[in-house]
């Protein structure tokens, strides 16, 4: 029996004291000696160990630290362990392959600490603060100001009325119910009640708790964001004090790689469009010197963008964020942080294997993104210029709008010439000041032409024109076939719609994606005019697959390949559309652009 | 009877035998005589098995082993198969005894001798070989009673010789004697018993390690036995318990009226005259001579300075405003959360006025707040003091630097933990405790150190003021009590029989007796004057971390690791009530100020309210007499109230003059 005692203290096996043995030069240790000394060994660990719980207890703690135990060492005449005692416990590890148990112990790589540039946060200062833990007896019900508030639920059953807890629960069933006229109604309710304030804690609540539970189901996901709308443009309420919670519920559907988003066939993208411009609402109406709510957003962005390691969605979810807190957040936090984050997007965009498909079409959604922001900013910047400079002649661009795209045939370079004298004559008059200040509209355009070519080029021309807002509208299919079998100057497409059409491949999603582009599309600029095929259009059906095989041949081929392949894809792709009748606007050059 | 003729029918089936026995002891007292044939057989059986093991492990001078402890000579032998078995059955019958129904007291008498029996044999059994007493100790550990078994895992560590001789528990367990108690019935049959069987070794045994504390009266049950046993060496003698303690309080001195007068004018004129009649109705009671208290010259005490007087007018006005805490009224609990702590913080205390709070930390510092409006503020320095007008009105004020004013100070000075820290009662000084084995007074108007204490040579765990300021108790892991004297850098008294560390010490309100509290599981009450120790109070199964003496004297209340409050009857010595409750070690006590509630808080985060005067009330009616049969009842409620908090335990408690509660410790993420 006394063998199958199990152990109820650690012990040292003679192995661990020949092997420490022969550490420090004793080669020939007995196998009586090393059982001597391992349980002598073991006697005073356990020794040490009781009496470092009398440490333990007298600092009034539950858990034993490393400085409790160098006590019991230096009170029972061991020498202690020197150095720092860590509050953090220590992890055992063993090896894979070895049968070797072990302390990770990492060292430190001093230096490295010091360079990273990481300001350690100073620890707070000891303070001591007085509250009421009960008044004559009576213990408030603990109020939840932080984020784990789940608590509430039950402060919610004693403090509100039975009106309004009836009231929470008609709405919030409403509003994830199926029934489209009745969610209506509720967001109505809540965007123009105004006693809705009362309720505010637990419907934000109700947001912040739902966007973890229902990351799966984007259809969820919005009707949530459908309760931040109707609450950030209600009236009467005042957010103020829930601002954090709110922030970070939205915050989650940017940037979050929500459970949906492995799906490829579900379109996350128009979630994280939306919560963006929900968040830079709620910025503009909130923001304040005090909670500096905007800097804290560019902080946030700007961290999820220094995170390479972070998924191509997260990446996105911040890139519209930025462009949605407006071209300043752009220029201050995106552009900067180009030239870190561009190679690690070109590597995901060359990287032409199949096992990269689904990330390479996230790339170039997140490259849209940036183009489109890019576009943003430099037009504003030139707006901004042109205010500044009322009088100036150079304001071609601005004035060559799109009623007259077809007139913008002359090259880039005659393009880049033309801004060139605009901003020449602006520094030559009074843009010293302006260009003292920041980079000019050419500065910039010089610095993103690096990155985009031409795409941007053309951008700058017609955006001018271009409704700023982007505002997705549901179109009839009608209304898309009608502008496919437009003329080739208005159905061309943005940048961005040629990766986002290019990156749903095989989903359905994407043709609502596609309905939901602006009608006044943005016309596009083909490096090489040759490819330019006027007036063919495609229609590209999204179920195919086969059409994914028939791109990717595009893309293998050569130049003068595409040309013939032209032919045959255009047929079957007409055909295709004209049974499934869903379908895509494709324009055939754009595809030459990128090859 | 029928049961028993067929139990000796099965002699030599120990097991079935004694799983019977629950029957047995049902049947009523007066068959006393068949319970202890049982008994005795029982007993020699298990002598038999035990004696057996040792022959088998070649020790022919068991005996002398047994008296001198230290003479034995390690066996060669393994235990065999046989004698495995041989402890085995008759350790199951010890397990089936175990039972936890009402057992009668012979019975029990028997189950704690056998218990303190093979605790003594354990030294020398651990020592034949690691073998044999892992297994042992294995059997063991089940039938133990439950709070013996965190010495039986300190004892089991032990399996050498060597590491014998330097186990504290072992040189507890060899140099000092087990104390049962045992009503005169069972002693007899026990003595007849042994004597009939010529059980020599169990005789010397019984003589070199047990006390038999033998009193006359009823046998006592199972539950009776055990609210009083659980200390490291059984239950307390009941002669150390015998000495008369003066628990009264001191008679309050009598304060001149014109200084009252002067107060009341500073005050306010409007109502002078009211107060002074609810002063005099308050002082009539006192001057009533309490039987109970000591005389004022019992052991000196500092006069009182017109200061002290003052500072007895402005309480005597507070507790005029006192609310009385009852079931209908429960006191506000204000909770003041350290910060920013980081398990650091590891005591606070409060003092007695309420004003101030100092904390001391595992780092060495000691900081001290202010917790009233009024700013922490140092003397000026010498030359600007020169310039004062020492003969003015407000001279106390002039001193005082307003550049210095501030909320908290820092004392910087120990090299280790400062695990307790104490106000003067006159708040000008304080004195602090921590792992360096010194003891620090600080002064509170300069914010230096005045004095450093040595004289303990371990850590010291607690130190505390008389309520009379100049005298101070400090206890540590030396097991000592030391008393001093602000002014001598020697101890007084030092009070030494604790058995293991000394965790916590408290004044008794008159000055007259301290209050320790011990790992060995015991609580003893020392006199100052005399350096006797009064009182042994045992009954805690775990090591005991606070004690409260109540407003009156007559009460204390200690609590510790086990999660329990016993309440105690210091003239009788005698333990008289029982709060659970607590989930957690409990590190702090408190008295509301008219005795009627004990706030109690621990690392559970909890603060419970407990309605003591329903305890003191119980036991008051019916005089005690017995101390040795103790019934607490369980069922009933004393709880007033329960208030947990997030997650901050409570470090201390303190009621303030008019009963506001206000409770301390560290926000722990």
């Amino acid at each position: 029996m006394g063998e199958e005692q199990p152990k109820r203290f650690a012990q040292i096996s003679r192995e661990s004291v020949k092997t420490y043995a022969e550490s420090v030069g004793i080669g020939d240790l007995s196998e009586d000696a090393a059982a001597m000394l391992a349980e002598d060994v073991c006697y005073r660990l356990r020794q040490a160990a009781q009496a470092s719980t009398q440490y333990m207890k007298h600092s009034k703690r539950r858990k034993m630290t490393s400085e409790d135990f160098n006590r019991a060492l230096k009170w029972m005449d061991v020498e202690p362990i020197y150095g720092y005692g860590s509050q953090d416990p220590m992890l055992f590890r063993t090896t894979k392959d070895a049968e070797l148990y072990f302390m990770e112990d990492k060292e430190i790589n001093l230096p490295e600490i010091s360079m990273d540039g990481k300001i350690p946060v100073c620890a707070g200062k000891t303070t001591v603060r007085a509250q009421w833990l009960a008044v004559e007896g009576v213990q408030k019900p603990p109020i939840q100001s932080g984020p784990q508030g789940k608590r509430n639920g039950q402060v919610q059953a004693q403090t509100l009325s039975e009106d309004l807890v009836k009231y929470h629960e008609n709405v919030t069933k409403a509003i994830l119910g199926n029934d489209e006229d009745i969610m209506k109604v509720a967001l109505d309710d809540l965007r123009t009640n105004s006693k809705v304030s009362s309720l505010l804690p637990y419907l934000i609540q109700f947001v912040s708790v739902g966007v973890k539970k229902v990351n799966h189901d984007l259809g969820q996901l919005t009707k949530l964001m459908h309760i931040v709308m109707s609450l950030i443009y209600n009236p009467f309420v005042y957010l103020g004090p829930y601002l954090k919670r709110l922030v970070s519920s939205v915050m989650y559907c940017i940037m979050e790689p929500l459970a949906a988003s492995i799906n490829p066939l579900n379109d996350h993208w128009t979630l994280r469009d939306y919560a963006a411009r929900l968040l830079a609402h709620i910025c503009k109406t909130y923001n304040s010197s005090v909670n500096h709510l905007k800097n804290q957003l560019y902080a946030a962005f700007q961290e999820v963008l220094l995170d390479h390691a972070r998924p191509l969605c997260s990446h996105y979810g911040a890139i519209v964020g930025l462009m949605a807190l407006g071209p300043k957040a752009i220029e201050d936090v995106l552009l900067p942080q180009l030239s870190g984050y561009w190679p690690t997007l070109m590597v995901v965009l060359e990287d032409t294997s199949l096992s990269n498909i689904q990330v390479k079409t996230d790339g170039h959604k997140v490259y849209g993104a940036i183009l489109l922001a890019a576009n943003k900013m430099l037009k504003y910047k030139q707006k901004e210029q042109l205010s500044t400079k009322q009088h100036s002649a150079s304001s071609s661009p601005s004035q060559s709008p799109a009623q007259e795209p077809t007139e913008f045939t002359f090259g880039t370079a005659s393009h880049l010439l033309h801004l060139g004298e605009s901003a020449g004559s602006l520094s030559q008059s009074d843009g010293y000041k302006l260009r003292h200040v920041k980079k000019s509209v050419l500065e910039w355009y010089t610095e993103l032409y690096e990155y985009f070519g031409d795409c941007l080029s053309l951008q700058l021309d017609t955006i001018t024109t271009c409704n700023p807002v982007y505002e997705p509208k549901l179109t009839s299919l009608a209304d898309i076939n009608n502008v496919t079998a437009c003329n080739e100057h208005e159905s061309r497409f943005k940048g961005e719609l040629r990766h986002r059409s290019r990156s749903t491949r095989g989903t359905s999603i994407a043709v609502k994606d596609a309905f939901t582009l602006p009608k006044n599309f943005r016309s596009m600029r083909v490096q090489k005019p040759q490819f330019l095929f006027k007036g063919f259009t495609v229609r590209a059906s999204t179920t195919s697959k086969r059409s994914l095989s028939k791109q990717k041949s595009i893309e293998a081929g050569s130049s003068s390949s595409i040309s013939i392949l032209m032919k045959p894809y255009g047929k079957m792709m007409n055909k295709i559309s004209m049974t499934h009748n869903i379908a895509v606007a494709r324009k055939l050059p754009t595809l030459s652009c990128i090859l | 009877m029928a049961e028993s003729l067929a139990d000796q029918s099965k002699d030599q089936h120990p097991v079935q035998q004694h799983v019977q026995r629950p029957h047995e002891e049902r049947t009523p007292p007066h068959v006393t005589v068949e319970t202890g044939k049982d008994v005795k057989k029982m007993d020699k059986q298990t002598l038999m098995a035990v004696l057996q093991f040792l022959k088998k492990n070649n020790l022919k001078d068991t005996v002398d082993i047994l008296k001198k402890e230290t003479n034995f000579s390690v066996s060669d032998e393994e235990p065999t198969t046989a004698t495995d078995q041989d402890v085995s059955s008759v350790l199951s019958a010890y397990t089936s005894e175990g039972d936890p129904s009402q057992y009668d007291d012979n019975y029990s008498n028997v189950l704690a001798f056998i218990e303190s029996a093979l605790d003594m044999y354990k030294s020398p059994q651990h020592c034949f070989s690691s073998h044999a007493a892992v297994s042992f100790f294995a059997k063991h550990f089940g039938i133990q009673e439950e709070y013996h078994q965190e010495d039986l895992v300190k004892l089991s560590t032990v399996t050498k010789k060597e590491h014998m001789k330097s186990n504290e528990l072992m040189i507890n367990f060899r140099s000092s004697k087990f104390t049962i108690k045992m009503s005169r019935d069972s002693y007899q049959l026990l003595k007849r018993y042994l004597n009939d069987k010529q059980q020599s070794v169990l005789l010397d045994l019984l003589q070199e390690h047990l006390y038999i504390d033998v009193f006359d009266g009823l046998p006592r049950n199972k539950q009776q036995i055990d609210a009083t046993a659980g200390a490291m060496t059984g239950a307390a003698r009941r002669e150390a318990n015998k000495t008369k303690v003066f628990y009264g309080l001191l008679k309050e001195p009598e304060i001149n009226l014109p200084l009252e007068e002067e107060e009341e004018g500073a005050e306010g004129e409007d109502k002078p005259k009211k107060k002074k009649v609810k002063r005099d109705s308050h002082m009539g009671k006192k001057n009533k001579p309490d039987p109970n208290a000591p005389a004022l010259s019992r052991i000196p005490l500092p006069s009182l300075r017109d200061i002290d007087k003052m500072e007895r007018v402005i309480a005597m006005r507070e507790t005029l405003k006192r609310i009385k805490v009852s079931a209908d009224n429960l006191p506000s609990i204000c909770f003041y959360t350290f910060l920013n702590a980081y398990q650091n913080l590891t005591s606070a205390e409060i003092s007695e006025d309420s004003s101030m709070m100092a904390a001391g930390f595992a780092d060495s510092l000691i900081r001290v707040w202010t917790l009233t409006p009024k700013k922490l503020r140092a003397v000026k320095p010498i030359h600007e003091l020169m310039n004062i007008d020492k003969e003015a009105d407000d001279v106390l004020e002039r001193i005082m630097d307003e550049r210095t004013a501030t909320d908290n100070r820092v004392l910087l000075g120990h090299s280790g933990p400062v695990y307790a820290t104490s106000f003067s009662p006159d708040r000008t000084m304080l004195l602090s405790a921590s792992e360096d084995c010194t003891v620090r007074l600080w002064s509170l108007q300069m914010f230096v150190n005045l004095v450093c204490y040595r004289g303990h040579n371990y850590p010291v765990w607690d130190v505390q003021f008389s309520p009379y300021g100049y005298y101070f108790v400090s206890v540590g892991h030396d097991r000592t009590a030391r008393l001093w004297a602000t002014e001598n850098h020697q101890p007084l008294r030092v009070f030494s029989g604790h058995l293991s560390d000394v965790d916590c010490v408290k004044f008794h309100p008159n000055s007259n007796y301290i209050a320790t509290g011990s790992s060995d599981r015991t609580c003893r009450l020392w006199d100052v004057s005399s350096g006797n120790c009064v009182r042994i109070l045992t009954g805690h199964k775990a090591p005991i971390h606070s004690i409260a003496f109540s407003p009156d004297g007559k009460h204390l209340a200690t609590a510790g690791v086990d999660k329990t409050v016993l309440l105690w009857d210091i003239g009788h010595g005698s333990l008289i009530g029982r709060l659970v409750g607590h989930t957690d070690t409990i590190y702090s006590l408190c008295f509301s100020r008219d005795g009627s509630t004990l706030a109690s808080g621990g690392i559970d985060n909890c603060v419970k309210l407990w309605d003591v005067n329903k305890v003191f009330g119980e036991v008051d009616t019916d005089e005690i007499t017995n101390t040795t049969h103790i019934t607490l009842s369980e069922n009933t409620n004393y709880l007033f109230g329960s208030y947990p908090s997030k997650s901050t335990p409570i470090h201390h408690l303190h009621f303030t003059r008019r009963n506001l509660l206000l409770a301390t410790g560290p926000f722990v993420i």
